[in-house]
């Protein structure tokens, strides 16, 4: 702890256990929000690290109680802003303008929603077999449409619908999901 | 790559259908463009886009696409047994587990890496046993000599080129030494020292100073029996040829500890750690060759050689300042208001500076053949901290990797920005004179001024009485 405490000059112990808690139950959130903005990229891990270090570093400008996701969130997009800095315009998928918007948009909705990562997994359990296997293929490391077209015999476009379809059911559970639990 | 799509024609497919052909890069170029536009103009498009996206980023992350994060706890067996499917509830619990346990480990690790490098800074360090050139990667470069008189044997190196990690001997004479983590010495010969890193050396004879230090990093400077710390201290050190050590402390403090191991000897046979001993600016200390304290004294910054000493000569002759009213001052490059922040100028001190704020990178032209004595000289402060305040030269408008920037300010500390005169203090202005040859050389076009702030376009800066001159050689 001693240590810790030394990575966190300005934090107290329970502080610090409070922020490294904080920060690691948000990474998939803080890896959608820059997936989000950055959609063509490769390099959307090496941005989240980025983001990862400059929050640990700034760790004392985080208020206890306030909202952990806005305010990484908006960490995270001065790092997806410098991203796009060094590696020129020319390789953006957005202009900055739409990025700007992308951004304010996802922070609320990341900020203001429950736990979605649990949510998908429970909807994920209720997907047919053959459409869990789809998914699992999909994002399985290296997984894409064409290599799943290639294996299974079809063709792109069958595998891209099949993969809609899936994706529309999972988007239709999780939304009702989030509905029936604010709702409680 | 298109073949065996669903219809192209956008008209007669559903906003969710495109996303999910988007995120999957099956999209046509024109299909990606009518898209984009969609997303530009309808906010009820991005939402949905978000949507979508966000659950696609979350599969990414459940099913490990993001991270080789289980494989850390697989055992070879279990690795090759093909598994049947796994329940995902169940599944991502295991992931969350596996997740949990990676970032213990990595935390571990980071706290076992930082242990270590605390015990280096901290305790006493085999400064001798580090040295090793063989990298090749640079630690350091001197940018000032007086009558330097250096000795080249098989183990020393190469004092004209950037300094890798290994020994300089100075035989007579007087040099400023630059490390390229932010700390500057001034050696004196006769003297010898060891360039472990661009935060750390070795004096394993001579006297030194150092006189310039990085607000960022710790610079950690040993003898054969003492460790030294300093963060954003000035202090003097001597060791004399019996290996007695005397250390003056000028401006902030030290942390001293006895070395761990004397060149030669066997680790273990060396005294447990201490507590460091601080010492104080104002406060010096003489010790013996076994690194007990024989007096204290008080601090006699005259013993050791100092900043001012090197100072680069003025200007020969009456050198006229950039006259900036009669330049066009101009943005550089793509760095000059990114991201569609604000960039201001303004011609202040009837032409003889210039003031930039908000995300400002200016240039002027001023063609200039920059050779190894060539040094600027000029004024600087700031009433706005951003992140980048400083300068540099281009021979043309495209700023890269290659493009030299001297940082004087600014809270950023960017791969790539020079560090070495990043001295301002915020207060008032600050004369600065850099021999900017001994970093670049050849024909430079322009000269460009920045207040970089790519967050909330605050940053200011003022420039005035910017001379470009040739230094004169001084005895």
């Amino acid at each position: 702890m001693a240590l810790i405490v030394r990575i966190f000059p300005n934090l107290k112990p329970a502080e610090t256990e409070n922020f490294v808690q904080l920060l690691t139950a948000n990474q998939s959130r803080l890896y959608a929000y820059i997936r989000s903005l950055l959609p063509d990229s490769q390099s959307v891990q090496d941005v989240l690290q980025e983001t990862n270090l400059v929050l640990w570093r700034r760790s004392e400008e985080f208020e206890s109680g306030t909202n952990f996701v806005a305010w990484a969130c908006k960490v995270a997009y001065y790092q997806v802003l410098a991203y796009y800095r060094d590696n020129k315009r020319d390789s953006m998928v957005f202009n900055v303008e739409l990025v700007s918007m992308l951004a304010k948009q996802n922070e609320e909705k990341l900020a203001g929603s429950p736990d979605m990562q649990r949510v998908l997994s429970g909807c994920l359990a209720k997907l047919p077999e053959e459409s869990r296997r789809l998914i699992q293929e999909r994002y399985a490391p290296g997984g894409s449409v064409q290599s799943i077209a290639e294996k299974q015999g079809r063709s792109v476009g069958a595998v891209s619908q099949m993969l809609y379809r899936i994706r529309q059911s999972l988007q239709e559970c999780v939304q009702k999901s989030l509905a029936r639990e604010q709702g409680e | 790559m298109n073949q065996n799509l669903p219809p192209s024609n956008q008209e007669q497919r559903n906003p969710e259908e495109i996303i999910s052909a988007f995120i999957d890069g099956l999209l046509t170029d024109e299909e990606s463009q009518a898209f984009l536009k969609r997303l530009e103009s309808d906010e009820s498009a991005r939402e949905l886009y978000l949507e979508m996206m966000n659950t696609h980023s979350l599969l990414q992350w459940e099913e490990g696409q993001t991270e080789p994060l289980p494989d850390l706890f697989q055992t070879p067996v279990e690795a090759n047994v093909l598994k049947p499917a796994p329940d995902p509830a169940n599944e991502s619990a295991r992931k969350q587990l596996l997740f949990t346990r990676y970032a213990l480990v990595a935390t571990l690790a980071a706290c076992l890496f930082l242990s270590v490098l605390l015990v280096m800074e901290s305790q006493p360090i085999q400064a001798e046993a580090r040295l090793d050139s063989g990298d090749g990667v640079p630690a350091a470069m001197i940018i000032e000599e007086h009558n330097a008189v250096w000795e080249k044997t098989g183990w020393t190196q190469d004092v004209s080129k950037p300094l890798v990690p290994g020994w300089l001997k100075l035989k007579s004479g007087r040099t400023l030494i630059d490390f390229l983590g932010g700390t500057t010495i001034a050696l004196q010969g006769p003297a010898e020292l060891g360039i472990n890193s661009d935060n750390r050396a070795y004096l394993k004879s001579g006297r030194l100073a150092v006189v310039g230090t990085s607000r960022n990093q710790n610079f950690t400077l040993t003898t054969a029996n003492l460790a030294i710390v300093s963060q954003s201290a000035n202090f003097g050190l001597l060791v004399n040829p019996d290996e007695e050590t005397e250390l003056h402390v000028f401006e902030g403090s030290v942390q001293v500890s006895p070395s761990k191991s004397r060149p030669g000897e066997d680790i273990d046979q060396q005294p447990a750690s201490v507590e460091p001993l601080v010492v104080e600016a104002g406060q010096a200390m003489i010790l013996d060759s076994q690194g007990q304290l024989q007096a204290e004294q008080v601090a006699d910054a005259s013993q050791f050689p100092a900043r001012n000493q090197f100072t680069v000569a003025d200007p020969p002759g009456d050198i006229p300042a950039i006259d900036f009213a009669a330049h066009e001052v101009l943005p550089y490059s793509f760095q000059d208001g990114q991201f569609d922040l604000p960039t201001h100028h303004q011609i202040i001190e009837q032409g003889k500076g210039i003031r930039l704020w908000g995300n400002a990178w200016k240039k002027v032209e001023v063609n200039k053949e920059i050779t190894p004595n060539t040094v600027i000289e000029f004024d600087f402060r700031c009433s706005h901290e951003g992140q980048i305040h400083g300068f540099g030269f281009d021979s043309d408008d495209q700023y890269g990797p290659s493009n030299y920037v001297f940082q004087i300010y600014g809270y950023e500390d960017r791969p790539g920005i020079g560090q070495h005169f990043n001295t301002y203090t915020g207060t008032g202005w600050k004369r600065f004179r850099i021999r900017v040859g001994r970093y670049l050389t050849g024909k430079q076009r322009y000269l460009h001024f920045i207040a970089d702030e790519d967050v909330i376009a605050r940053a200011e800066s003022q420039f005035r009485n910017v001379r470009i001159y040739e230094a004169p050689t001084q005895p």
